[in-house]
């Protein structure tokens, strides 16, 4: 995964926080080097624009968490962005990764794969009852607004 | 492929809306285009088409996903939304047993295509029946749902 820093104070930054406020300095400003770099911050901002737009319209939802994928780049553009999402209102059927092609003229300029799951579910994927497709993990957690 | 059967599948169901024939008929069009909608994105995702073909069971989890994706496509958000995505995860429950294949464990065996025996012993048929997603599709919020369907089979089929 590629490395963000806060151009005014230095602090490595994740994905998630390269988006928000510096949490040392609160600066906005970001040392960007390449463009893979470039690419991964755009995708951190659509992820989070992505999981916005599901909080607002799904009373269920209480938990939005990117998953990385070992097997390729946050620096790649084809590379869907991939969602985990947690929803009391689902129902518990398992691991079912569901595919979206981009749609630029919402502000979604990236394919996506949303994987949804019961609070329940969720805990068995953590205590590793239940498995994620090879190679994916659960990585930051998309903030409720 | 599965894109292109939703479609014809939505088609069909379109076409017959206004035709005076059985309810299940319409209805069954409507569940064989929303399980093709849904396995066709999980096929995208990499899931094997042949380990999925047989059962019906997708519809119920995985439709109310795929419409909250296509309404944040076409910028449908807000009150409404939130409201027609409320609805759909009910009305998803509904059409998944609507397959005959699918009645949990012998709690539903109402469906759009054979008669079942019913709780008091007797025969139904599906011609009799008046199936809940046919009362559900006609509130506002289910004709939204309508809409977000063929708008997610329509995005299928311009990316496929």
């Amino acid at each position: 995964m590629a490395a963000h820093k806060c151009k005014k104070c230095g602090k490595p930054l994740t994905l998630v926080q390269s988006g928000l406020p510096c949490p040392i300095c609160g600066s906005f400003d970001r040392i960007v080097t390449d463009v893979d770099q470039a690419v991964a911050m755009e995708r951190a901002a659509v992820a989070r624009e992505l999981a916005r737009k599901h909080y607002e319209v799904e009373a269920g939802l209480t938990q939005v968490f990117l998953i990385a994928d070992q097997a390729h780049a946050e620096g790649v553009r084809s590379e869907p962005i991939k969602l985990l999402e947690v929803n009391a209102d689902t129902v518990a059927s398992g691991i079912m990764p569901l595919h979206f092609g981009p749609a630029p003229a919402s502000g979604i300029p990236y394919p996506s794969i949303i994987i949804e799951v019961t609070p329940e579910e969720f805990d068995k994927i953590h205590s590793n009852e239940m498995k994620l497709p090879e190679g994916w993990k659960i990585g930051e957690e998309l903030p409720m607004p | 492929m599965y894109a292109r059967q939703a479609d014809a599948d939505f088609n069909t169901l379109e076409s017959v809306h206004e035709v005076p024939i059985p309810e299940c008929h319409k209805l069954q069009f409507l569940q064989m285009a929303c399980e093709k909608l849904v396995k066709a994105h999980l096929c995208g995702s990499g899931t094997d088409p042949a380990a999925i073909q047989a059962s019906h069971a997708y519809v119920w989890k995985t439709l109310p996903v795929v419409l909250r994706q296509q309404a944040s496509a076409v910028n449908f958000t807000g009150g409404r939304a939130r409201e027609a995505l409320t609805h759909a995860r009910h009305l998803a429950q509904e059409i998944e047993v609507l397959a005959p294949a699918v009645d949990r464990a012998g709690q539903r065996p109402d469906n759009c295509e054979y008669p079942w025996e019913a709780n008091d012993g007797k025969l139904r048929s599906p011609l009799e029946r008046s199936f809940q997603p046919s009362k559900l599709i006609v509130l506002p919020a289910g004709r939204t749902i309508l809409k977000l369907i063929r708008g997610a089979i329509d995005r299928l089929l311009e990316s496929s």
